[in-house]
């Protein structure tokens, strides 16, 4: 056969092709349940995190052992929640996203039992500019969120510029520091919060209550 | 060019330095502008490109003779994307964070004229331990760009290097270091000397 003959080439197309999508197949068939195993891991610490509990130089099956014993799911009016377990009593954690600068920021938002201070934040995925923007999931900026108060009206939390650079100390006043040089990146964070809040807390209040009875 | 008596020594010397794909040829500039504010990241792509380069150089050198001429340019990018996507799945498993990192670069692999540039200019009609060593080279010569920009502006722009600090306390980061732009002053001056240098030394 021609090897310019339109036979041939159509016969050579194929084979080729075929023989590289069983390549591709095999491999991702070999790295499928690692791949699922490592993004289940991501979001089981990020839960874990935003709700106070550390998992630092945790091996992958340390953390999934901690998340079963610590973290219960439940689904309520269309919505996943997690009741996690902490030395505080319980925090509700929540699945949250909003525009950034550049991308989705993918967020986990933590409310203490109480439902009027927040336990914690943590971000799974974000594409803000790094060391600036990016800087939101360095652990000063988190930890401002640690225990700060909810407010009762919407902003229920400020992000507010300061001079400070170690973050807000103060947990009583519904406000953190925002991030220098990343304006946008700190009022899309701000966006995001209170708009999962008040999307949530609504929802938490009916599953208190619902608990209790 | 002719590969089949050139001695492996003159072989990187020409891919690292006067044939050097991104400073002399200008190829693969994409890429070099956005993984490189982060060594590590860096140096991740570096390998992931060389060893993609190097492979399918390999491969499409191996079948030459079998591909009809009409359809070679499709299985040149069958088989780059192919050595890509093994790559980008392997990151994910084993590289989560450096993967995420990274983000649609890792895929972008497959467009790095780099590649096809080799695939279409060296690896149709040259053997394939040739075609194998030029990937390699070429490979080679782009990282050794990249991790010199990272270097400068990681250093300047973090004050760290390979994630650990560096600096002074009293060193104040230069925020434009990490973003695009710096990254076409700093590539423009390391493009600057390369070029001077090869111009004395011809």
């Amino acid at each position: 056969m021609r090897k310019d003959s339109p036979l041939y080439t159509i016969l050579f197309a194929f084979i080729i092709s075929a023989l590289f999508a069983l390549l591709l197949g095999a491999v991702n068939a070999a790295t499928r349940d690692t791949i699922l195993l490592k993004q289940k891991i991501v979001e089981e610490k990020a839960i874990l995190e935003a709700a106070g509990i550390s998992t630092v130089g945790m091996s992958d099956v340390e953390v999934d052992t901690l998340f079963r014993e610590k973290v219960k799911t439940v689904e309520y009016s269309q919505k996943t929640i997690y009741l996690v377990k902490t030395d505080k009593g319980q925090a509700f954690a929540f699945k949250y996203s909003g525009p950034g600068l550049w991308g989705t920021i993918y967020a986990i938002i933590a409310v203490d039992e109480s439902l009027t201070r927040l336990a914690g934040i943590s971000f799974t995925k974000q594409s803000e500019t790094p060391g600036l923007g990016g800087r939101i999931d360095e652990s000063w900026f988190k930890m401002q969120f640690r225990g700060e108060t909810i407010h009762d009206t919407y902003p229920f939390i400020k992000v507010q510029k300061s001079s400070r650079t170690s973050g807000d100390p103060d947990h009583t006043n519904a406000s953190v520091d925002a991030i220098t040089g990343a304006t946008q990146t700190s009022n899309a964070v701000e966006k995001l919060i209170n708009e999962g809040l008040k999307e949530y807390i609504p929802i938490l209040k009916a599953l208190k209550a619902g608990e209790m009875v | 060019m002719n590969g089949k008596d050139e001695q492996i020594s003159a072989l990187f010397k020409r891919t690292l330095f006067f044939e050097n794909p991104v400073v002399i040829q200008i190829l693969g500039i994409c890429s070099a502008l956005a993984v490189t504010n982060r060594l590590i990241n860096t140096a991740i792509m570096a390998i992931g490109l060389t060893l993609v380069t190097a492979l399918s150089s390999l491969t499409i050198s191996a079948i030459r003779n079998l591909i009809p001429r009409r359809i070679r340019m499709m299985v040149q990018v069958l088989v780059i994307a192919s050595y890509v996507i093994v790559f980008d799945l392997i990151l994910k498993a084993y590289l989560p964070a450096i993967s995420a990192a990274l983000g649609p670069y890792v895929g972008l692999i497959i467009t790095n004229c780099i590649i096809m540039g080799r695939a279409e200019a060296y690896a149709q009609s040259h053997p394939p331990l040739s075609a194998f060593l030029d990937g390699l080279g070429s490979g080679l010569g782009y990282s050794m760009v990249l991790m010199i920009v990272a270097f400068v502006r990681e250093l300047l722009g973090f004050g760290t290097l390979f994630g650990v600090k560096v600096t002074p306390e009293s060193f104040v980061n230069w925020t434009i270091m990490i973003m695009a732009p710096s990254a076409f002053f700093v590539l423009s001056i390391v493009l600057w000397i390369f070029k001077s240098f090869r111009t004395g030394t011809k």
